[in-house]
């Protein structure tokens, strides 16, 4: 069978093909094939591994496409994924910049961690010489987050980032802000809520990559939206983005329990763009709306059952 | 065959993809499919509610999967979004959160049982691909489609799980039942952007486009999607999004049920492609 | 107005756009400098103030404790890999130090287990102290975000660990190393730590006495320089991947740092102190966590036999580390395991245990045994064998109170450093406390120190970076060479350390190691890698490494041979007695210009705690 990679020199990308025996492999790992091929065949080949038991993170690559963290992946679960496919293309992550072959540079993930401020400052009656108190459930609750080894299988798949690095951040980053922001022996989650808020929290595109290639099954597109709430619940509510959240939320809850586009649309961008109710005459003609919906729309069957039921979770969860 | 489901039509379906709607109505039929709209369905929360209050979307979900319940039917969405909302929901709830949640239902007297399957239209399609084949009145030979996911579809696995997330085939599947042609298409698991349109316009832009792109160079005819909220994207956009790439390149996006419904023989008013924004009529 | 709109921009206005931000994004600090360092200069290499080496829990926590010392300072984490990637992230069971005194426990009983542990090889004072310094750390983790399992009363959970009196072994579920590297790693960048990634240190040079800095090689683009710095600690690990094939260490443990103090004449102490896992994963070396024996795993020979019983049947599979390995050895050896040579093994068994149990309490291990050996333990017995799992001995250090080496300006923490705690046999819990509480001290001392030194002339460092850059065009720059001639010489030394200096040492077979040790040097010198490009040579680092592990092996065997007794890790099958009278004593090896090693002894520090016969 064959293995496409795709290598970089430090000048130039191409592609090498390496044939290998299927039985040398197939009790292997994805990193041990990678071992397997530098040690018997090229030894120009370059990757990064360490621990080879996944809990260091240094061995993520990408087959035909998708991110692996090679040593938690076994050869026979690539053969199942892709029916027994005779040819692998494996690639360096993506999202990253390429330093030679399957090597990336982690440097710019690491100055974006830093900008969250990932470090806990801890309320005020605790103390460096007597600890902190937490109890269990305080610690479940942010524990899977901390499963987190920085592999980067995540930010490798991003839609967003893959678009635009320039406004957003690798998703792990926003994990490890969560996970400090929901500290209970966080002082002020704030101090990492803001920075996740002004590099581009709101940015995230919803593709679910992150939580679907995460390794260790985090999804860091729950901890966005979790930061998300997080940063309006403290009053971090201005721009577009939290005024869209709220207006769906409007919708489902003080109106009719269906989304109504125009209002959506007049709320998430406010009086600036009320132009655009104007819209509502085309829309109808448009044929695309019924427009009772447009003013207020019939509200749904059993709408005061709902409210009651959403009253009832509110006012348990305040308890 | 489960031929009768609780439909979930989700927001979409009912004002800005009303096409979405009228063909699948019109293709349902023909395949022996009963969907009887859920009463009182509220919407599923879209990928955003949970940034203001996870709990509320939870309770609401909860209630529209009673309700489905209350019908002694499985669900069926056409919208991805409601789908992963709802099957979300719906593994939340039978994993923990079930006694929880119920307590808040019961203020409307209502019940979580968990008796209801959530589906979707693609999967209901790709499991009866050979009723679909006896069923085609015009093959749609020599169409070369590029099919198009969708995020919620497919991901996260452990949520949708009924294929594969990287290697997913059930989408080519129906689409060469039909007697079209499936072209390589590199971004087929790609995101559209839609979640993201106001807030990172610029690079949902970008994503549109490429998208668009990428199937005009596999010399894909039009574009087909399962799920609304891509086609919207991919369709109602595509001009603003070619502006920006100033790529001249322009691609008639279909949805799932339109296409399946041209291969029915339905006629394109049927099918709503005077909806589409950019031209599908000459598809029809 | 509607008229100005064409059907397209309604829908948009319209259409369902969920997503949504917008939060500007101004105000967003510009991205970091894209160089770590702190002042470049013309080669493109830092010089700084404070230099650390190993990026693992010691060289984390050395860099927030010089920071915090002396925030003028800069400070610098060199590592050749991204930070997180170290040995630490490893461990599983927990970090050693008393903070709940309420059931009898105390410094004292910590040292004094340590002591013992170590089979009495251990500076009896540091132990004291270092007893003292671990609880502390365990508070001030807790404090910097570490989140530690919990007890009933919202305190740091703790459990057994071996050879301890108490339970004192705190922990973090089965991650503990995971958990407190990444509590390093935030801390080092809360306090304005910089890194200089994807670099590897070649050598160190000592001159008229003093440290200077350090030769580093940029991995990414093969650049060599020389980096001066006030002062410089070397935290970079252990060296059992002497053994290859059989450690449970990653890749990188290569004892770099060890073999670079080698070098410049600096002592190696206790080299041949090196711990022996008794269940590692068959295949590749991996820990199966003893935890799987305490939740009731049976260890079986090929006859199907409980075989502890022969040797410790009142403990049977809880029998401690070093007798469990050696029993293990014993049913190989006399033909009751399975397998051959490198590949031999006995089983594991928690089948019994049954799935509910195994996927509740052991779902890693289970992990474990899928990805190396292709198999369920819920369904059979996972095979099996010892595996080097630490190093005791490491670059010589003078006391605890500093971590200082004796030259000044080079200071030394963590498994890379040995000041004596462990002596012949670290504890369970011991080594993460060992990188947190060595790595601060070392931390705080080299920025005292460095406040008030000067740089270094730099010119032995020059003369040592010329011999690099010829040295990776010799190696490289003929592109000749067989891809697999130093891939399997490095197997070959792990097996051959392996054999002869491993659970079992004799002097004929150390005899023999030392024939096989010149065999490999000779051939080591003679291999050359196919691979000219300088950009991110990896072949070129293995072989540095490959080097270094050379170097710490004959070191390691110039202890084991001199050292005519069994104690701790060492087991002297002609030696059966640990030899107080002759061998309470540190081995300090050091090497000569000519690469000729030398041995030397130094005594033990004996305190409180009576030196008595090591029984459980």
């Amino acid at each position: 069978m064959k293995f496409i990679i795709d290598r970089f020199d430090g000048k130039k990308n191409y592609q090498q093909t390496y044939t290998v025996e299927k039985k040398d492999i197939e009790a292997l790992t994805l990193l041990g094939t990678l071992l397997f091929i530098k040690q018997h065949q090229d030894i120009t080949l370059n990757f990064t591994a360490s621990c080879r038991m996944a809990i260091c993170g240094a061995c993520g690559v990408r087959v035909n496409g998708h991110s692996y963290l090679g040593c938690d992946t076994k050869m026979t679960e690539l053969f199942e994924a892709y029916k027994d496919a005779d040819t692998f293309r494996i690639s360096p992550l993506a999202n990253y910049t390429v330093i030679s072959d399957l090597a990336v540079d982690w440097e710019p993930a690491i100055e974006n961690l830093r900008k969250i401020k990932p470090g806990l400052v801890a309320k005020d009656k605790f103390s460096e010489k007597e600890g902190c108190v937490q109890n269990q459930e305080e610690y479940d609750r942010i524990v899977k987050q901390w499963d987190c080894v920085l592999c980067g299988c995540c930010a490798s798949e991003c839609n967003k980032l893959s678009a635009d690095r320039s406004d957003y951040m690798e998703p792990f980053v926003y994990t490890q802000a969560w996970r400090v922001a929901n500290d209970s022996r966080s002082k002020d989650p704030m101090i990492h809520v803001k920075p996740a808020v002004l590099n581009g929290l709101w940015n995230c595109v919803h593709c679910h990559e992150c939580s679907n290639r995460c390794p260790k099954h985090i999804s860091s597109a729950d901890d966005i939206a979790g930061l998300r709430a997080l940063a309006m619940k403290k009053g971090l509510n201005s721009g577009v983005g939290p005024a869209h959240a709220k207006s769906f939320y409007t919708d489902l809850v003080e109106d009719s329990g269906r989304l109504n586009e125009i209002r959506l649309a007049l709320r998430t961008e406010g009086v600036s763009t009320a132009l655009r109710a104007g819209t509502a005459i085309t829309l109808m003609r448009a044929g695309k709306m019924n427009p009772l919906e447009i003013f207020g729309g019939h509200t749904i069957e059993g709408h005061k059952d709902l409210v009651k039921m959403i009253e009832a979770a509110k006012a348990a969860n305040k308890e | 065959m489960q031929n009768e489901f609780a439909f979930f039509p989700g927001c979409v379906l009912t004002q800005a993809a009303i096409e979405a709607k009228m063909s699948l109505e019109a293709i349902a039929p023909i395949l022996g499919i009963k969907l009887k709209e859920i009463n009182g369905w509220s919407c599923c929360g879209a990928s955003q509610a949970q940034d203001v209050d996870p709990v509320a979307t939870l309770v609401a979900n909860a209630r529209n999967l009673a309700l489905a319940e209350q019908m002694k039917l499985p669900v069926l969405t056409t919208c991805s979004t409601c789908l992963l909302m709802l099957r979300r929901a719906k593994a939340q709830l039978d994993h923990g959160e079930k006694e929880r949640i119920n307590t808040f239902l019961a203020k409307g007297n209502m019940n979580y049982k968990g008796t209801s399957e959530v589906t979707s239209l693609l999967w209901v399609l790709a499991q009866n691909a050979d009723l679909i084949k006896s069923k085609v009145k015009k093959p749609l030979t020599g169409l070369k489609v590029a099919v198009f996911y969708g995020c919620h579809s497919v991901r996260p696995e452990k949520d949708l799980g009924f294929e594969s997330s990287v290697n997913p085939t059930s989408f080519e599947t129906v689409v060469k039942a039909l007697g079209a042609e499936v072209v390589p298409f590199a971004k087929r698991l790609d995101c559209c952007g839609f979640h993201a349109v106001y807030p990172a316009e610029k690079s949902v832009m970008k994503m549109t486009s490429s998208i668009v792109n990428s199937a005009a160079e596999s010399q894909a005819d039009c574009v087909v999607t399962p799920c609304p909220l891509c086609q919207m994207q991919l369709d109602i956009y595509q001009d603003d999004a070619q502006d920006t790439t100033k790529s001249k390149t322009r691609v008639p996006v279909l949805h799932l049920s339109q296409l399946v419904g041209l291969a029915l023989g339905v006629s394109a008013k049927k099918l709503g492609l005077d909806y589409n924004v950019i031209d599908a009529n000459k598809l029809g | 107005m509607s008229e100005q709109f064409t059907r397209r921009e309604f829908l948009q206005s319209a259409c369902i756009t969920m997503g949504a931000l917008a939060v500007s994004t101004t105000g967003v600090e510009k991205a970091f400098a894209a160089s770590s360092t702190s002042t470049p200069n013309s080669s493109g290499m830092p010089t700084c103030d404070v230099l650390i080496i190993g990026s693992g829990a010691a060289g984390l926590r050395a860099a927030v404790a010089a920071r915090k010392k002396n925030p003028n300072l800069s400070v610098v984490v060199v590592s050749k890999v991204m930070p997180t990637r170290s040995a630490t992230t490893m461990a599983e069971g927990g970090i050693n130090g008393v903070i709940d005194f309420s059931e009898g426990d105390s410094f004292e009983l910590h040292a004094k287990d340590t002591v013992k542990g170590g089979d009495f090889l251990v500076d009896q004072d540091t132990a004291m102290k270092f007893a003292t310094y671990a609880g502390a750390a365990i508070h001030e983790l807790d404090y910097i975000g570490m989140p530690f399992s919990r007890d009933s009363k919202g305190n740091v959970d703790k459990r057994y660990a071996g050879g301890a009196s108490k339970i004192r072994c705190n922990f973090a579920e089965d991650k503990t190393g995971h958990i407190l590297t990444h509590t390093c790693l935030d801390d080092a960048l809360k306090n304005g730590v910089k890194f200089l990634m994807d670099h590897h240190m070649l050598d160190l040079s000592i001159e008229n006495g003093h440290c200077e800095g350090v030769v580093l090689r940029n991995i990414r683009t093969g650049d060599i320089a020389p980096v001066r710095a006030k002062s410089v600690v070397l935290a970079t690990g252990g060296y059992t991947r002497v053994f290859w094939n059989r450690t449970s260490t990653p890749y990188i443990a290569t004892g770099d740092g060890a073999a670079a103090a080698l070098r410049a004449g600096l002592i190696f102490k206790d080299p041949e102190m090196l711990q022996f896992h008794p269940t590692g994963v068959c295949h590749g070396g991996t820990l199966i966590t003893e935890a799987a024996r305490g939740e009731g795993g049976i260890l079986l020979n090929n006859l199907g036999e409980r075989f502890m019983k022969r040797y410790v049947p009142n403990k049977m599979e809880l029998a401690p580390r070093d007798i469990v390995a050696r029993s293990i050895e014993t049913e190989i050896r006399e033909g009751r395991g399975y397998g051959h040579d490198m590949e031999a093994y006995v089983l594991l068994d928690v089948t019994h245990l049954g799935k509910e149990k195994i996927m509740k309490n052991l779902p890693q291990i289970r992990h474990i045994g899928m990805l190396f050996e292709n198999m369920d333990l819920v369904e059979k017995p996972i095979a099996i064998r010892p595996t080097a799992h630490y190093s005791m001995g490491g670059i010589h250090v003078t006391s605890l109170d500093t971590m200082a080496t004796p030259a000044p300006g080079l200071f030394a923490a963590g498994e890379a450093a040995c000041v004596s705690i462990h002596g012949a046999n670290r504890l369970g819990g011991n080594s993460l406390c060992d990188a947190t509480v060595t790595g601060k001290i070392a931390g705080i001392n080299a920025a005292e120190y460095a406040a008030k030194a000067g740089f270094g002339a730099g010119k032995r460092l020059n003369d040592l970076t010329l011999k690099w850059t010829s040295h990776f065009k010799e190696i490289t720059g003929s592109g000749k060479g067989n891809v697999n001639d130093m891939y399997a010489l490095r197997e070959e030394l792990g097996a051959a350390n392996w054999y002869n200096m491993g659970i079992f040492r004799t002097e004929s077979k150390l005899l023999a190691l030392a024939d096989k040790h010149a065999e490999f040097q000779a051939r080591y010198d003679a291999i050359r890698i196919p691979n000219t490009n300088p950009v991110f040579n990896t072949a070129y680092t293995e072989y540095v490494e490959l080097g270094n592990l050379l170097l710490a092996s004959r070191a390691a065997l110039m202890g084991a041979t001199a050292r005519k007794e069994s104690r701790g890790s060492h087991f002297r099958e002609d030696y059966l007695k640990r030899d107080d009278a002759n061998f309470l004593k540190h081995s300090m090896v050091t090497m000569d210009e000519k690469g000729q090693m030398h041995l030397d002894w130094k005594d033990v520090v004996v305190g409180q705690f009576k030196i008595e016969e090591r029984k459980y």
